[in-house]
């Protein structure tokens, strides 16, 4: 008896530790900038080091609009021009969830028509090898949809899939991931993860709204596998709130607090001790900054994390959020290809 | 070899097109001749289908909502107010953003509140709020297809339901004519015709209303004949849509199929004045209908003007500058000669007599604008050349008008002058003040000095030409030549020094050293040629072309020494050529021209010595 109590203790632990290390992993990044003409040359080369060969592009967002109903907005201009590459493109669309709300089935199908033309229109500015010529083969839609909107938002893509005849993935958001009873399973072939932004930036001043870990485990805490192939988003991108006399009124994208014009004061806040410009914005001694950075570290906790509780497939794409040479001076190239590789370990 | 030199001579001849194509030519209104135009501001609803080369009149459309005082809408709205309120104020309402609280210091505003009009005012915020929807939009998806807004069609549904539950007719009316109006921009055309001939066909009295709803119904019809009559209705009625409307015209029918269905004279009247603004060739059949069926048509006048101008165009232009009147493409009349010119030029003065005899036939009390046919009589008077006619019609006449004044006053002045024996002929004394009137009219002031050069006059005609100094005027010489690159004329030295004899230069050489001034128009009449060191070394140049280089030097002696390296042939050939300045003149090379000469006259007079021959 004692033995058998032994052996059942020991299987536990063992269940317990195991990790759903993934035996492949398909580098690739988002792509989410709209005024950009093309991939710029240090982009290029970190593309090429890292042997990323997956862009997820963001082609254009949609919202409702009072005479239209919806409307694509925020286009790309981007332009891929080199046959002889073998990148993979996958065009992403953002959608508002409040284009879901309230539109009727008719104006849903016209929608998923919309979004089909204007992909292949913008498609053709995409010449790559691309899985050596087969064009592109896979749409991703990208919506944070409630229980309100879930009906539409998935009568929408099952119609995108049928007219488009692509590969049909979608971003998922951890709730929906942890709350599939409320939030459904959207009819898709594959949902890309993503681990970053759980919190709205400005509702908890001590987060790191980005990527907190502790709020993120806390999403991972279910006991049943996701019914979709899943594949894994992670941050690679730090922001600067600004506050002037307490309020909140920009985001910065460059890191303000390095230089000597900022002091720390506590926990992820900076104030400025001189006025300073930064971003074009006139920052004055005095206002505050919270700066928020995905470190490293962070990182490869989040993964750990990742292995342990999600049941991953073999073949899974993990893509960085996003390719911006400016942000990426944060990161080597080895500690952006160790973000992959850590998938495997 | 023969073929060879055919083949040469077309090469040639095709690279001399080209070079035309490449280089900057005169075109359209730039060489038009046009007198006949201070009639123009009578008819500002009509400006974009004043006579022109381009498509359109390069003019913007005139609104008249902006002038509340004669805006159709606004009126129905004061009268729907009984007169309580001003069109200021109507217009401010109407068509203004929110100004329907009870608290608007709007006057119209007050007015419905006052009156418990809600009716009224829940119209007026309806109309307001289906404004943005009627554009044509760009399709947001960049599709080919125009872009249908399910949202459109629930504000068409919307105003149906609110026309069918209004109990005022007008009201009732307005929300229908939205209907039609969303419907025409939802790309709904069967909508629009449906909604227009259930609720507006047949309606007396016909209000702004009625024919903008007609507008947004034209696309609908099919029957091209049918469109176009109703097309014409609302040119005639609804003069904010007269540009767009022109469109679903078609002047390609039989003017009897689209005439049959008018109604009564006015409409018949409507059909034949789209019917003439469209024509761009001779419109007299026209205006003689709309006389017969609507004689105080305001379009009467327009057109009247409008046909006045082709006719200056078709015989002025080509009269005064040899120049194919302005709708002819020059580049196809490369190989026009003047003869062919000039006879078109007869064709057209026997068509300003047909037109001279219609306008004889006119009743003055009739039409609206009796002023514009006296001047177009006047005019057409001097287009066939009944000089003696034009004149004593015109003293006969007493314009009240300042255009018609004016008018008359340009007629005139072209009349005495062109009214003179040949070798005879000054600038008439009644056409001075004229000419200092109309001074900056720089193409009148041409037409003045073209008419005494013809008459053999060159001094004073040479006088005129020099008044334009910008290059704004483009002519050719009779012989279509010139001894430049281009075969025009745009600048009266270079006309002078290609056309004019030496004698004729010599005689404007002695007139403008002999003014000694004192008399306003001759001050202004002399003023044009302000360089005479200029003439003499044009004389002086024209005599050494003609191998008389005594009377070469006599020229160049004349001018004043410091003028003499300043003189246009003083360029070294070699060096300096027109329009490819590739490199510099050396210095050793400038010479001034007098000393130059008279070398070459010593050794012309040694080689003419007979003993030296041989």
């Amino acid at each position: 008896m004692k033995n058998i109590l032994l052996l059942g203790i020991v299987l536990l632990s063992l269940i317990s530790c195991t990790q759903h290390k993934a035996e492949h992993v398909e580098r690739a990044f988002y792509y989410w900038k709209n005024n950009s003409w093309g991939v710029r040359e240090k982009e290029d080369s970190l593309l090429n080091n890292l042997k990323a060969k997956k862009l997820y592009i963001k082609f254009f967002e949609v919202e409702p609009d009072n005479i239209f109903g919806s409307i694509p907005t925020a286009k790309t201009n981007f332009h891929f021009y080199d046959e002889d590459s073998v990148y993979t493109i996958i065009p992403v669309v953002y959608l508002r969830n409040e284009v879901f709300k309230k539109c009727s089935r008719g104006s849903l199908d016209t929608l998923a028509d919309n979004v089909d033309f204007l992909i292949s229109k913008y498609a053709a500015n995409f010449k790559t090898g691309n899985g050596r010529g087969r064009g592109i083969d896979e749409y991703q839609m990208d919506c944070d949809w409630t229980p309100s909107t879930k009906d539409n938002y998935f009568y929408f893509l099952e119609k995108l899939k049928k007219i488009s005849g692509k590969k049909l993935s979608c971003t998922l958001r951890l709730y929906p991931y942890k709350y599939t009873d409320k939030m459904g399973v959207p009819p898709v072939d594959a949902a890309m993860l993503m681990c970053y932004n759980l919190i709205h930036p400005l509702d908890d001043k001590d987060k790191n709204t980005i990527l907190d870990i502790d709020e993120f485990e806390g999403y991972l805490d279910t006991y049943e596998k996701y019914p979709l192939h899943l594949d894994i988003a992670l941050p690679v991108y730090s922001w600067a709130q600004l506050y002037q006399n307490n309020k909140f009124t920009a985001i910065l994208y460059t890191d303000p607090v390095s230089g000597e014009n900022f002091r720390k004061t506590k926990g992820l806040w900076y104030e400025a001790v001189r006025d300073t410009m930064v971003n074009d914005i006139w920052i004055r001694k005095g206002d505050k900054v919270k700066h928020e950075v995905v470190t490293k570290e962070a990182l490869q906790e989040v993964i750990k994390i990742i292995k342990k509780k999600i049941p991953l497939d073999d073949t899974i794409t993990v893509s960085l959020f996003h390719l911006d040479g400016d942000q990426l001076k944060n990161y080597s190239h080895e500690e952006i290809a160790r973000i992959y590789t850590a998938f495997t370990e | 070899m023969k073929k060879s030199l055919v083949f040469i001579l077309l090469l040639l001849s095709s690279l001399v097109q080209q070079a035309h194509a490449c280089w900057f030519y005169p075109t359209g209104d730039e060489l038009r001749f046009c007198f006949f135009n201070a009639f123009t501001d009578r008819y500002p609803y009509y400006s974009m289908f004043n006579y022109t080369s381009s498509y359109f009149a390069d003019m913007p459309e005139t609104d008249y909502t902006a002038n509340s005082g004669i805006d159709p809408n606004i009126a129905l709205w004061v009268q729907y107010c009984n007169y309580k309120v001003s069109a200021e104020s109507a217009a401010e309402a109407v068509y203004l953003t929110s100004l329907l609280s009870e608290h608007s210091d709007n006057a119209m505003i007050k007015y419905l509140h006052k009156m418990k009009d809600y009716a009224a005012l829940e119209y007026l915020t309806f109309a307001k709020e289906v404004e943005a929807y009627n554009i044509t939009y760009d399709n947001p998806w960049e599709r080919d297809i125009d872009i249908v807004t399910p949202k459109r069609q629930g504000k068409i549904n919307a105003a149906l339901v609110r026309a069918r539950q209004a109990k005022n007719p007008i009201l009732k009316s307005r929300y229908y004519f939205l209907a039609v109006r969303l419907a025409f921009y939802n790309r709904d055309p069967e909508m629009a015709k449906k909604v227009y001939d259930e609720h507006f066909a047949g309606k007396q009295p016909a209000t702004i209303i009625d024919y903008w709803s007609l507008y947004f119904r034209i696309a609908g019809e099919k029957d091209s004949a049918l469109q176009s009559y109703y097309a014409a209705q609302v040119f005639a009625n609804a003069p904010d849509k007269r540009f767009q409307v022109t469109f679903y015209f078609d002047n390609k029918l039989p003017l009897s199929d689209i005439v049959k269905h008018a109604k009564n004279r006015q409409e018949a009247a409507a059909v034949q004045v789209m019917y003439a603004i469209r024509k761009a060739d001779y419109a007299l059949d026209a205006l003689k209908g709309i006389y017969e069926n609507d004689s105080h048509s305001e379009a009467l006048g327009f057109l009247m003007v409008r046909e006045m101008n082709k006719l200056e165009d078709w015989i002025y232009t080509p009269y005064y500058s040899y120049f194919s009147p302005m709708l002819r493409d020059p580049y196809n009349e490369e190989g026009a000669s003047v003869k062919l010119l000039l006879e078109r030029v007869k064709d057209d003065r026997q068509y300003a007599a047909k037109m001279l005899k219609f306008v004889n036939s006119v009743n003055l009390d009739k039409v609206k604008d009796p002023e514009v046919f006296c001047a177009a009589k006047a005019y057409l008077l001097f287009m066939v050349k009944d000089f003696n006619g034009c004149l004593s019609y015109i003293a006969s006449l007493k314009p009240s008008a300042k255009e018609t004044a004016l008018q008359l006053d340009r007629i005139k002045a072209l009349c005495l002058t062109a009214n003179q024996q040949f070798g005879a002929a000054v600038i008439p004394r009644a056409a001075r003040t004229v000419l200092l009137q109309e001074k900056e009219n720089k193409k009148f002031i041409f037409a003045i000095g073209r008419e005494l050069e013809y008459l053999g006059n060159t001094t004073d005609a040479a006088l005129l030409y020099a008044q334009e100094t910008d290059y704004n005027i483009s002519w050719k010489s009779k012989d279509q030549r010139t001894p430049y690159y281009d075969d025009y004329y745009s600048y009266y030295f270079d006309y002078l020094e290609g056309t004019y004899s030496t004698h004729a230069v010599r005689r404007l050489i002695n007139a403008v050293a002999a003014y000694k001034g004192g008399d306003p128009f001759n001050d202004w009449l002399y003023g044009g040629i302000k360089d005479i060191n200029k003439m003499y070394d044009m004389l002086g140049t024209k005599y050494i072309r003609l191998n008389r280089l005594g009377e070469a030097l006599a020229a160049f002696e004349k001018m004043d020494p410091d003028s003499r390296a300043s003189g246009y042939l003083d360029d070294n050939p070699f060096y300096e050529m027109k329009y490819t300045r590739f490199c510099r003149t050396p210095r050793q090379y400038k010479t001034d021209q007098s000393r130059h000469y008279q070398a070459l006259d010593k050794m012309y007079r040694e080689r003419s010595e007979p003993h030296r021959k041989g």
